[in-house]
């Protein structure tokens, strides 16, 4: 006679180590077996539409750096072009490839921090340690160039808040020397461990098909096949004159869209990014990094939508303006909300140690879900 | 045939999981032992020897001691790819000379939390106005850096200080200009409104012939 079970529910955050901020998921589970799993956001709702409607234009500069805190300068440099076309403000070529610049190198870090939890998530510390560490060089970069070290508040309307330092590319041609072997070592250290692959392949598959749907975007999307990179097929900035691959998941190890080829696109979007990278310092123009203009910035009623690609896959700004120097509304679309939409179908069926990889392979980062 | 496959398989699997397991830790051991450190035990160690510093430099003692100090003589020594000194445009704490500001207020309109009051009154030789008030809330600023890329004469700047850590949040709000001098320049400015209305009355007077009845 079988014996008669009961599922549970167990609460799995909102401070849990694994859940990368402050999220909370709502499990019903038998025994290790997930039957329904359903997130619950907004811990960290701060109002940030609210508070864009409320301040003039430029203040709002800074709270996009709270967007998503891992990659402040493509928040910042999302919402600049936003404000720049609705204005039609000019922006300086010399400007236009330090923002690349800016952008790729937190891209870099983004996914250094990424791959980092992510393998400390599956129980392996040592390589959040490793990539840290990178992370580190580059954050003295960023403090160099603009003097904040995670909330950067760098790129203006028009170009960016200061020119780049004496000898800052030097410095960061030897960074891009030092990184790249390190990225090699990272795959022999981690990536092509048996464990870690083990664990990871053909876990929370994710179909092409399903990825559409559910507005999945960025390295997610890519990770499932879908040759989609708004860098390559809708240029902003100078995107279109640079040359480099967009890393598209295969089933070459383990199963197309499973937690290690979300895994696999990261390390792969790294390289690009130094290859993006050394571009740049090499086309590098003279000339103003600023085109400032004196008078308040007002923009002209309408409708405006720009989408940019950040680490964390597709960021959307879309503004209606009424005129005047505030915003009547500000909408934020970003990735890792998005991401967590999926999460209660793929969830269940899981077990709960899997469901740790799930999240940690969907990179979500809780201020960017919430707002 | 398939049986010996199999058995290949299974060896197979277990030597790539030993080698690549090994490689892995090879890769931590030789980090660890054979690389240089880049971490720093903030604040109380030296960099170079590992062991604790001057003890009037942690807790007790002086709560914002100079960057340098923290950093000790030795840090000529540190060979490691990190900062060991703050850049030119690092964003501390905020910093205010009261001698160049004329309070425009530029920094107070920018500010997107109202983080900086100011208040400010002409009087003689002066250029500008004289602030009465000048106060800074440091529990709310964000170090975003848009008050002092306004400020027409660097009245506010940022300084190389960044330990702020107090017991009481109200120790974060600071007053730079103390009360008896933002009194004697209230007064100041109140003598030379009236000496300027006296003065008004009196041309006023003149020009304006009385009118007998």
């Amino acid at each position: 006679m079988p014996l008669a079970t009961e599922t549970m529910v167990l609460n799995m955050g909102p401070h849990h180590p694994s859940t990368h901020g402050v999220l909370r998921f709502i499990l019903r589970t038998d025994g290790e077996l997930i039957h329904m799993c359903r997130p619950d956001i907004g811990y960290l709702h701060r109002g940030l539409e609210k508070i864009a409607e409320q301040v003039p234009y430029a203040h709002f500069m800074p709270y996009t750096d709270r967007l998503d805190y891992l990659a402040a300068m493509n928040c910042n440099l999302g919402y600049a072009i936003t404000i720049e076309r609705a204005a039609e403000i000019e922006v300086p070529p010399r400007a236009e490839y330090i923002r690349v610049l800016v952008a790729e190198l937190n891209r870099i870090i983004s996914h250094l921090i990424s791959v980092g939890t992510f393998a400390m998530d599956m129980g392996a510390v040592t390589p959040f340690t490793h990539t840290l560490r990178e992370r580190e060089w580059v954050n003295d970069l960023f403090e160099e160039l603009c003097g904040a070290r995670l909330t950067y508040n760098y790129i203006r309307f028009g170009g960016v808040a200061f020119d780049l330092p004496e000898g800052f590319l030097d410095r960061l041609s030897r960074f891009l020397d030092y990184f790249e072997p390190r990225l090699e070592q990272y795959n022999r250290f981690i990536s092509k461990n048996k464990i870690f692959k083990e664990r990871l392949v053909g876990v929370a598959v994710i179909s092409p098909e399903e990825a559409l749907d559910y507005r999945l975007v960025g390295p997610n999307l890519r990770a499932s096949g879908i040759d989609w990179d708004l860098r390559r097929d809708e240029p902003y900035s100078v995107y279109g004159d640079l040359a480099f691959d967009v890393p598209v998941g295969v089933s070459e190890i383990g199963e197309l869209g499973d937690c290690y080829s979300r895994y696999w696109i990261r390390i792969l979007e790294m390289e690009q990014s130094v290859r993006i990278l050394r571009q740049c310092m090499e086309k590098m123009p003279e000339g103003p990094y600023w085109n400032r203009s004196k008078k308040k910035l007002k923009v002209e009623p309408g409708e405006f939508y720009v989408r940019t690609e950040a680490p964390r896959g597709e960021l959307g700004f879309y503004l209606i303006s009424k005129g005047g120097i505030k915003p009547h509304r500000l909408k934020i679309m970003t990735g890792s909300f998005s991401a967590m939409s999926i999460v209660e179908k793929v969830g269940s069926g899981l077990m709960v140690a899997d469901l740790v990889a799930l999240i940690a392979s969907l990179d979500v980062v809780a201020p960017e879900v919430d707002r | 045939m398939k049986l010996f496959d199999h058995i290949k398989a299974y060896f197979l699997n277990i030597y790539e999981a030993v080698a690549t397991i090994s490689m892995g830790m090879w890769i931590t051991f030789k980090t660890a032992f054979f690389e240089r450190k880049v971490t720093l035990q903030y604040p109380s160690h030296d960099i170079i020897e590992g062991k604790p510093k001057d003890a009037s430099i942690t807790t007790q003692g002086n709560l914002n001691p100079p960057f340098e100090a923290l950093l000790g003589a030795s840090q000529q020594n540190y060979k490691g790819p990190l900062n060991t000194q703050l850049p030119e445009r690092y964003r501390g704490l905020l910093g205010y000379d009261e001698p160049s500001c004329i309070s425009c207020l530029l920094c107070a309109l920018n500010c997107p939390i109202d983080v900086i009051r100011v208040k400010g009154v002409k009087i003689e030789g002066r250029k500008g106005k004289a602030p009465t008030t000048f106060r800074i809330d440091y529990s709310k600023c964000m170090f975003c850096g848009l008050c002092v890329e306004v400020c027409p004469t660097d009245a506010v700047f940022f300084t190389r200080q960044f330990e702020g850590a107090t017991f009481d949040y109200r120790t974060l709000i600071r007053e730079f200009i103390s009360p008896e001098l933002s009194l004697e320049r209230m007064q100041l400015a109140e003598e030379a409104k009236k000496h300027a209305e006296k003065e008004k009355k009196k041309r006023e007077d003149k020009e304006t012939p009385e009118v007998g009845d």
